[in-house]
């Protein structure tokens, strides 16, 4: 259910380069497309933002450092989720109850829990989410970004846009329904 | 019906845990009485996801991060022991029914003078076909499961490998140095400019051989014994008793699994799950004694497990279904698993 993009390399052809002629520079790529979103998704398991990304940096050393043994038989990207799950769950058995205490808190919030292989590279997302939003009437817009990226409370974001919380309660409303009218392909 | 529009602002109000008591116990009512409120709160929540993760990739400096990774990968390459011989092994990609190559490199130039010689050894995994050029450009076809070692460079013309398992071999024309394919150290199919079909699987009970063109003699080093083989002709070695108890002419068919196929010709059940399970890299648990007796003719090619299982189904009252996977601790799964049942 990935959207559609014909920028992004394609990682069974980058990952065959990587094992069969020792391409350094197929690696780099591969990283810098799936470093970003690996430690997204190992946020479920790991919130320490330090610790998902030591733990996404090891999953990828120990890619190129065993390149030449490792056997797949599952598609790459599968491949790759499935590393980062598996260094989590050991991660998470390692430091106790802790972290577990995480994983049911992202179970019941609002992360998309029934996605789990979800994988988006920033320019999928860019084109997906990124475009769908940037195309929201600016009233609209002004308030999505600043309750969901800059966390601003109801209250501060009526205060800077001089307009009543109600107003600001109805237009996240008419951007939740913007965007879901652009991405209705998307999501069904 | 609800008397309150259930619209995003409210799903989201929801979603937040700032709905009143009220409000909260009627959107839950409609989400499990209403398709079109649960679609719409899991759509929210969808969006709100997407842009999350949309916005926390820009928390990550993924440039910084590489930086890191390739200095451990430096350090690593600094400290690796090269030797004179530096050979390395490519990984294999599982693509069912497709074949894929191995190439190999030398990393120094320089061959030992004394008579160490490196040998390489070469796994195909199961649910893979591979394809492996030996030092004297011979082909060899691995199939599912086999293992082939040989060395780095066949030294003074002398070339020998060994199996385990079944491979294809197509050797290059060498009258003065004929190509040895030896087998669990006991047996040996000699070979001069020929393409021929090695089958030795250790847990099957006997070992194939069939030639389809050129000439071979497969030599039992214990006995002496010497068998030359026709062209077109196939041999079955059995290892308890020690005799080539069958000899058949076959067609092209017998070397159809190079090219991916699966062939059963009034093959046994026993002999199909086996095959079966090392061409799709899967488990196969057979529960009920009768459905032995079955025996099976048919051709697969660009089917998968599910397909040929089903058509199994219709010729025999069989039933078959999934096993829950494993998850394991290291890098690695275990392999699907099926059971196969005997119904009345």
């Amino acid at each position: 259910m990935n959207a559609e993009n014909n920028n992004i390399p394609d990682p069974e052809r980058l990952f065959r380069s990587i094992a069969f002629e020792n391409d350094q520079e197929a690696f780099r790529i591969l990283f810098e497309t799936y470093y970003a979103p690996m430690c997204n998704y190992a946020y479920r398991y790991v919130e320490d933002k330090q610790g998902r990304e030591d733990l996404v940096q090891d999953v990828f050393f120990h890619l190129w450092d065993k390149r030449n043994e490792i056997k797949i038989s599952i598609s790459f990207l599968a491949y790759l989720l499935m590393s980062v799950r598996n260094r989590c769950l050991n991660h998470i058995k390692r430091k106790g109850i802790e972290s577990k205490a995480n994983l049911m808190e992202y179970q019941n919030s609002l992360h998309c829990d029934s996605n789990a292989e979800e994988i988006y590279t920033a320019s999928e997302l860019q084109s997906l989410i990124g475009r769908a939003i940037a195309a929201l009437p600016e009233k609209h817009r002004t308030a999505f970004l600043l309750h969901r990226n800059h966390k601003k409370t109801y209250q501060e974001i009526a205060d800077l846009m001089s307009v009543s919380i109600k107003s600001v309660e109805a237009y996240m409303g008419k951007a939740l329904k913007t965007l879901r009218s652009e991405l209705r392909e998307y999501l069904t | 019906m609800d008397t309150n529009k259930i619209d995003e602002a409210l799903i989201y109000s929801y979603l937040l845990g700032e709905t009143s008591l009220q409000d909260t116990l009627m959107i839950e009512q409609s989400i499990s009485s209403s398709a079109e409120t649960h679609k719409a709160v899991e759509d929210v929540k969808k969006i709100l996801w997407l842009n999350d993760c949309f916005e926390s990739e820009k928390e990550y400096d993924t440039k910084e991060a590489y930086t890191l990774v390739s200095k451990r990968i430096s350090w690593k390459k600094k400290f690796m022991n090269l030797g004179n011989f530096f050979q390395r092994v490519a990984a294999l990609l599982t693509i069912p029914l497709l074949a894929s190559s191995i190439y190999f490199y030398k990393q120094s130039s320089t061959q030992t003078t004394n008579n160490a010689i490196a040998w390489h050894e070469l796994s195909s995994a199961f649910g893979v076909i591979s394809k492996v050029t030996l030092p004297d450009s011979s082909l060899v076809w691995l199939n599912s499961g086999t293992t082939i070692r040989y060395p780095v460079a066949f030294v003074d013309g002398k070339r020998e490998v060994e199996i385990q398992g079944e491979a294809y071999f197509e050797v290059k024309s060498d009258i003065e140095n004929p190509f040895l394919v030896k087998i669990q150290n006991e047996y040996v199919v000699k070979a001069l400019g020929t393409g021929f079909n090695v089958c030795a699987y250790k847990d099957e009970p006997s070992l194939n051989v069939y030639l389809s063109h050129g000439k071979v003699d497969f030599v039992n080093t214990t006995s002496n014994k010497v068998h030359k083989l026709q062209e077109g002709e196939e041999i079955s070695y059995n290892y308890a008793s020690g005799v080539i108890d069958k000899c058949n002419k076959l067609d092209a068919e017998a070397i159809s699994w190079r090219k991916g196929k699966l062939v059963f010709r009034n093959t046994p059940f026993k002999d199909v799950v086996k095959q079966i399970s090392r061409h799709y890299n899967v488990k196969i648990d057979v529960e009920g004694k009768n459905i032995y007796e079955y025996t099976y003719t048919a051709s697969f090619s660009t089917e998968n497990l599910e397909q040929v299982l089903n058509l199994l189904k219709l010729t025999a009252p069989l039933e078959w279904k999934y096993i829950e996977q494993k998850k394991q601790a290291d890098d690695s799964f275990s392999k699907a698993r099926v059971r196969i049942r005997q119904t009345k």
